[in-house]
């Protein structure tokens, strides 16, 4: 009993810990770049970045398998050149959960980046500051609460991951049954007892998340001047 | 502190309908000003483009075409291809709304501009930072946050930061416009004393009348996108005319004009 709850509990924060990583990395990336710059396309840029959020998740998974499966577009090529398979590895959940909860911070981090007054951005550009370090120490500084709020949501998001993760990764016990893929076999296979610790595991991180998040942005706060 | 000033500049606002863009609402600025000065006042109306050539001067805004000289090093000549980056143009500027950094305290806005990268200052610009508070009066408020002071207190920790990288021109747009009248006169008397003891020259974008005949050694006028007059107070005094009542009639001729 405690393999079966322990086995997809520390699979699953290991997924969630390297997607929420890659999803908040990428996502504050992109956002800022969305804000900064306007060039041929954009608005159709962000629909594509905001699509996961919209799209049935077996749709998307079906997206990563063309692409990342072995015979998919880059799928075939890490295989032929680097010797790497991500379909049914853990790596391969990884990438399905950053990629479902990358919209997630890219939309908070877009809104809270775009709210930072440009006079803050122009006054640091006179005393001499170049744009890395006016993004280190004025923009992200001010946008910190909503980076993080959706950095919490991806996190969130990447943990309750299923349908995508099934799809690439499958549902192998011990290897990429994550605990949501967990709690449905469990219940698939009539095992209550499991079922009902999983559910707890799940419930209890999350409201443990909640708090967290909670306390964070409370003691972040800045007041506007 | 020589000025030469030559922009043009159309300013539009592009609205994006659903396909095609929709320019609106444009305004042409077309400015001619070459002066030897220290103390150079750009008044005029509202709407006048005095704001917006302080913007350009400082790099905020790019001009259509045009050159802009100050103190000898060339800014921004669209012949010749050069505009140079704000950063590299060693000015000190004080937005009208003064824009301090809510998420730093009184000290640490007044030493941005003095450490790249860092908040961790050296001895040297530790100094640096307490004798320009000391100067302004606001030592004690070194650890509070912008919201948490008073907007003279604010505007006093604008002018400390834009002032202790000691640059070469101080650009000042409506600084004292939030403030209240006997502030506000008290303020400008302050900023004049220690822009003399610094020797820092300055350009004052002002709509007030009073401020303008206060620090006219050299007033543009401003009216309607471009400069209507300019008044040079050693011209004005050997003509025999008084320089400050001067000012105020070409002002309100240009208020009158709109």
């Amino acid at each position: 009993m405690l393999y079966s709850v322990m086995t997809p509990l520390l699979l699953t924060l290991k997924v969630v810990f390297w997607a929420t990583l890659i999803a908040a990395t990428c996502g504050v990336v992109a956002a800022y770049l969305f804000s900064r710059s306007s060039f041929w396309g954009r608005d159709w840029l962000d629909a594509a970045c905001t699509l996961p959020l919209v799209m049935p998740p077996t749709v998307l998974g079906y997206y990563l398998i063309v692409l990342i499966g072995r015979n998919g577009i880059l799928g075939k090529w890490l295989e032929e050149y680097f010797g790497v398979t991500l379909m049914f590895t853990w790596q391969g959940a990884v990438i399905a959960a950053a990629v479902v909860s990358f919209p997630l911070v890219f939309k908070s981090a877009r809104a809270a980046l775009e709210s930072v007054p440009d006079n803050y951005l122009q006054a640091a550009r006179i005393m001499g500051a170049g744009e890395w370090e006016i993004f280190f120490r004025v923009t992200l500084p001010l946008s910190f609460r909503g980076v993080l709020a959706g950095t919490m949501l991806a996190f969130a998001r990447a943990m309750g991951e299923f349908g995508a993760t099934l799809m690439v990764a499958g549902n192998l016990p011990g290897r990429t049954q994550t605990l949501s893929l967990a709690v449905y076999s469990a219940v698939q296979a009539g095992d209550d007892t499991l079922a009902n610790i999983l559910v707890c595991i799940v419930s209890l991180l999350c409201v443990v998340l909640l708090v967290i998040t909670g306390k964070l942005l409370a003691g972040q706060s800045i007041k506007a001047s | 502190m020589q000025f030469d000033i030559t922009i043009q500049m159309t300013m539009g606002s592009v609205r994006r309908r659903l396909f095609r863009p929709r320019v609106s609402r444009s305004f042409t600025l077309d400015t001619r000003l070459a002066c030897d000065v220290r103390n150079l006042v750009l008044a005029g109306p509202s709407g006048s483009g005095k704001s917006l050539t302080l913007q350009a001067v400082a790099g905020l805004l790019t001009p259509d075409s045009g050159r802009i000289v100050v103190g000898g090093r060339v800014f921004f000549d669209s012949t010749q291809g050069i505009n140079l980056p704000p950063r590299d143009r060693r000015l000190g500027y004080v937005f009208q709304d003064y824009a301090l950094f809510p998420h730093n305290t009184v000290r640490e806005n007044i030493g941005f501009g003095l450490r790249r990268w860092s908040a961790n200052l050296s001895l040297e610009q530790r100094t640096a930072v307490t004798e320009v508070m000391d100067v302004f009066g606001i030592r004690q408020l070194e650890d509070a946050r912008p919201s948490e002071i008073s907007g003279g207190q604010r505007q006093r920790t604008a002018l400390a930061r834009a002032i202790v990288t000691r640059p070469d021109v101080l650009l000042l747009d409506e600084p004292f416009s939030a403030l209240d009248q006997p502030l506000r006169v008290r303020m400008r008397e302050e900023l004049a004393r220690i822009l003399a003891h610094y020797s820092i020259p300055m350009i004052l974008v002002t709509h007030d009348i009073e401020e303008a005949e206060f620090f006219a050694e050299t007033v543009a006028v401003y009216a309607e996108g471009g400069v209507r007059d300019i008044l040079s107070a050693t011209d004005l005094a050997a003509a025999g005319k008084s320089v400050s009542g001067t000012v105020g009639n070409v002002m309100r001729s240009a208020y009158g004009a709109l």
